[in-house]
């Protein structure tokens, strides 16, 4: 019985104009933004091997360690074959200079195509969380309140089928012809990664796809049950349309896009502008007293031993030793500086953890947030990996500074200022690299199951609502 | 009568279920998204002043005017009165720019960020109106015909003696009217939210653009308005017209404007980065290795090895600008393909529209760039400026200086150029907008005709 009402359904969408609609929006979106994204992942990938090219040739060149620390190492993280379906925060993404002298910063990109700030990219995440989601609600709106309408909920109820059967038929039958055409998509769209080896999909990144492409059906059966649900409620299909696209604009516009708003009315940060000149300021202050308790004295005293040398040997002796206490001196003020800026910036970052937590907890009262978050995640665009990548450049910019210091110490990186530069003393060779891989897939699922656990929560929760409602409510008056 | 045809489809949307819904949306959507961006705003303004003063205390407490010269700025553009209407791409052009006077300005991207603002679109009040309201224009009037012959009641309309164009036009006044009521309602009372709780003070100007802003979200709402109706005039089901305006609705806001830039990018190659940082730090280089081999033949003449240091780096930054420039001008095209590409839909003609009125847009963020070498210019002069008269004033040396412990500032710290970016003049930015406007008018006139004619033939059953 069960398997003939799900046939009924099945066949009644998909020979219907919606279905077509959906194949056409499924296979035509998705298909050939997978295709273009692919396109465009390749140039960026062409892009990342020449700026590391050229970031390598710039370290080799320089030939002084002043110089080096002056104009830092530009670095970057290898990008991912898993933006293309799902773009995520790689918009964000830009190349990392790591200075010896500042915290690392993105610089801004001058081919930035500033049209992609404008219009969000349409990649598979978009189109599975605006437009499928749409597609869902627009499926199930007239399940019920539609047959009710048209009478034929009166007729099927006068044939010896339980209620039960009728509405898991309705269930399984609209789902089934929503997702047909996205699984489609989803395969075809698999199909041109695999035959583009350029792009490099690992076996790591496959398993990725294919727990993307599983959230995405789980979140198309959570707003399908929440369509279901008030198809049950409403008596017409013009009210179900009604409060089904409230709840979509709801849903998808207001709660996820308002929530890093109302958190930042909650929890302030403070600007990068103000955090920066916080550091300059006591870096500025911690500087001018070193010269006057430390530096100063101590150049007073070797002025006047080098007054009293009485042969030239001494004199180079007191030199060599003066230049000596110059470099260690500027090295620990470089090093208590560094110390100095990751206390300053301690404790804006925690206050703005908690601002992205708050932000994140708003969001996630809607189905669409969930899923955005465990897409991402899933596939190295999100949250997760962004906070990775950014302690990865934050410990190696640690690193690089160390080294700077250590080396200025050692006196094997040339000169001071810009008066004589002592060339050709300066092998960049033990400088460390910057190596980022991303976490592996275990970590990334186990961090997205909270947002997977609950789209599957809302889909149980609204098909039980819609159950009951159907099968206790009056719906032949 | 057509005063009694309209009085009668007003009451008829009014009392509609449907109506009390979207007013409710559109109501709270409206004020929300104002309140949250004044919040915003405010926070903006506090933490620009804080910038000010800070950068004045740091410059203040330099021990010698030369310092000028060493020292780094970070300063961000004033906060934009208009972006309550419009975020735009004003978070790009609010990045704190670095500013040194040998090394030129950088905007820097800082790495300590929300993301969460990133994965989802700001919801201003360009976004309400070009996603939300666009389509609540089209559940209006979706099935004002088709809904009405299946009722039957457009049967009983035409059997009295009303001619087809009065019962069309009524239809579209009433329905317009009772469509952009509430959002007039909400727009205003969002001003007086701002104006309330916000210290903003709009300028003459900023009236004009706001006037000008609305106008554009009235002709933008009206063109989906009269999409939907020309579909009911199509179609003989409502929900099949249900179906052809929410695809027609996907394709013109969402897939067409998200589209553009992806087709662009492949259809015009752009210039690569990686390149252009090659070249400047060659370039850099290069005059570097010519100072060390001049300065040698020099020796101890320091004022001459200065004004070397000093020529060197003059003409390593005109250099700098060059290249920067020349990779600007090479990634135009790829951005006029993409707007190209996008004039096709109503909704991008629309966002570019308001995204200039409100000075977040595509003209506004070239300008900044222009603007970014004037200023690095009009700092160094200034700065000049002021090392001169200082030093005629105490004739105390950098060494001398760094000993003392001084409590006063050895300048005046306001000569110092704060960086005012203030956008495209409204003139221009009227006319940049004309054609988008010209765009919208003609869907409009174009689908109200379609559906005149379509309304004059429909077979009523």
């Amino acid at each position: 019985m069960l398997y003939n009402l799900i046939k009924k359904e099945f066949l009644e969408h998909v020979l219907g104009f919606r279905f077509l609609v959906s194949c056409i929006l499924c296979l035509g979106m998705v298909t050939t933004s997978v295709f273009i994204l692919r396109g465009d992942y390749i140039n960026r990938l062409r892009m990342y091997e020449v700026n590391m090219d050229s970031s390598e040739e710039q370290i080799r060149s320089e030939n002084s360690l002043s110089r080096l620390s002056k104009h830092g190492v530009r670095v970057d993280a290898r990008p991912g074959p898993m933006q293309i379906p799902v773009f995520g925060l790689e918009k964000d993404h830009r190349i990392a200079l790591v200075t010896g002298k500042h915290f690392p910063e993105f610089e801004q990109d001058r081919s930035l195509n500033p049209i992609g700030e404008i219009f969000p990219v349409a990649d598979m995440l978009f189109v599975v969380a605006t437009i499928l989601s749409l597609l869902a609600f627009v499926v199930s709106y007239d399940a019920v309140s539609g047959e009710r309408e048209n009478g034929t909920l009166r007729l099927l109820m006068s044939y010896a089928v339980p209620r039960d059967v009728v509405i898991l038929g309705k269930w399984f039958g609209g789902y089934l012809s929503l997702i047909t055409p996205f699984v489609m998509a989803a395969v075809i769209a698999a199909l041109i990664l695999l035959i583009s080896p350029e792009v490099g999909f690992s076996m790591d990144d496959w398993v990725s796809y294919l727990l993307v492409v599983v959230v995405s059906l789980l979140l198309l059966a959570a707003v399908f049950s929440v369509g279901l649900f008030v198809s049950t409620l409403c008596r017409e299909g013009s009210t179900s349309i009604a409060v089904l696209i409230f709840l979509w604009v709801t849903g998808i516009l207001i709660v996820p896009n308002n929530s890093p708003f109302i958190a930042s009315v909650f929890v302030q940060t403070a600007s990068p502008t103000e955090i920066e000149n916080e550091v300059r300021s006591d870096r500025i202050a911690f500087t001018n007293q070193q010269h006057r308790t430390v530096y100063a004295p101590a150049q007073e005293d070797f002025t006047k031993r080098l007054h009293n040398a009485k042969s030239a040997e001494e004199k180079k002796e007191i030199s060599e030793e003066r230049d000596q206490f110059k470099r260690e001196l500027i090295a620990d003020i470089a090093k208590e500086e560094m110390e100095r800026e990751g206390r300053i910036r301690k404790p804006h970052d925690k206050v703005l953890m908690s601002q992205i937590g708050l932000s994140q907890g708003l969001s996630r009262f809607s189905p669409v947030a969930n899923f955005v978050y465990a897409a991402t995640d899933i596939a190295t665009t999100g949250m997760q990996c962004h906070f990775d990548y950014r302690d990865a450049l934050e410990n190696y910019s640690q690193d690089f500074r160390t080294y700077i210091n250590d080396n200025w110490k050692k006196g094997s990186g040339g000169g001071l200022g810009k008066k004589k530069e002592e060339k050709k003393e300066f092998d960049a060779a033990g400088m460390p690299k910057f190596n980022y891989t991303p976490p592996s897939i275990e970590e990334r699922l186990s961090n997205s199951l909270l947002d997977i656990g609950s789209l599957a929560g809302c889909t149980i929760l609204f098909f039980l609502a819609a159950f009951i409602t159907f099968i206790r409510k009056d719906l032949l008056g | 009568m057509l005063l009694t045809i309209i009085k009668k489809e007003f009451l008829n949307h009014v009392l509609s279920f449907r109506f009390s819904v979207f007013f409710v949306l559109v109501f709270l959507l409206s004020v929300v998204s104002m309140v949250v961006m004044s919040s915003r705003y405010n926070r903006d303004v506090e933490a620009y002043n804080l910038g000010c003063r800070e950068r004045d205390t740091v410059l203040a407490e330099l021990p010698h005017a030369r310092f000028l010269r060493l020292v780094t700025t970070s300063s961000r553009k004033p906060p934009n009165s208009l972006s309550f209407f419009s975020t735009g791409l004003e978070p790009i052009m609010s990045q704190p720019v670095r500013l040194t006077y040998g090394g030129g300005t950088s905007m820097a991207v800082p790495i300590a960020t929300n993301p969460v603002f990133s994965l989802f679109t700001a919801p201003d009040l360009l976004f309400v109106v070009n996603i939300v309201v666009s389509l609540i224009a089209l559940l209006f009037t979706f099935d004002a015909i088709c809904g009405e012959s299946e009722h039957g009641t457009l049967k009983l309309s035409l059997s009295n003696p009303v001619s087809r164009d009065k019962l069309i036009v009524g239809k579209w006044i009433a329905g317009y009217v009772s469509l952009i009521c509430p959002f007039l309602l909400a727009v205003l009372l969002g001003m007086v939210v701002i104006l309330l709780s916000t210290s903003v003070d709009f300028s003459g100007e900023d009236r004009v653009r706001i006037g000008l802003f609305v106008l554009f979200c009235l002709t933008y709402i009206s063109v989906f308005f009269n999409l939907g109706l020309l579909v009911s005039a199509s179609v003989r089901k409502s929900s099949t017209a249900l179906m052809i305006t929410l695809f027609l609705w996907v394709m013109v806001v969402l897939a067409i404007p998200n589209m553009s830039p992806i087709v662009a990018r492949l259809i015009k190659e752009g210039p690569s980065a990686g390149e252009l940082a090659e070249r400047l730090i060659k370039a850099e280089h290069d005059a570097w290795d010519r100072y060390d081999i001049e300065e040698k033949k020099l020796g101890d003449d320091y004022e001459a090895r200065d004004k070397l240091w000093e020529e060197t780096r003059a003409g390593i930054r005109r250099e700098r600008n060059r290249l920067l420039d020349k990779y600007s001008d090479e990634a135009e095209p790829q951005v006029d393909v993409a707007i190209g590409i996008s004039r096709i839909s109503a909704s991008a003609n629309f966002v570019y529209a308001a995204t200039t009125l409100t000075r977040t847009g595509l003209t506004d963020f070239k300008n900044l760039a222009i603007y970014l070498h004037e200023f690095e210019s009009d700092f160094r002069e200034a700065v000049d400026e002021i090392i001169k008269t200082s030093e005629k004033a105490s004739k105390m040396s950098v060494t001398e200086a760094l000993k003392k412990d001084h409590r006063e500032p050895v300048f005046d710290v306001k000569k110092v150029p704060y960086f005012m970016f203030k956008g495209v003049p409204l003139d221009k930015a009227i006319y940049h907008t004309l054609p988008n406007f010209v765009v919208l008018f003609i869907f409009n006139v174009f689908f109200f005709l379609g559906t005149y004619l379509q309304f004059m033939r429909y077979k009523v059953h």
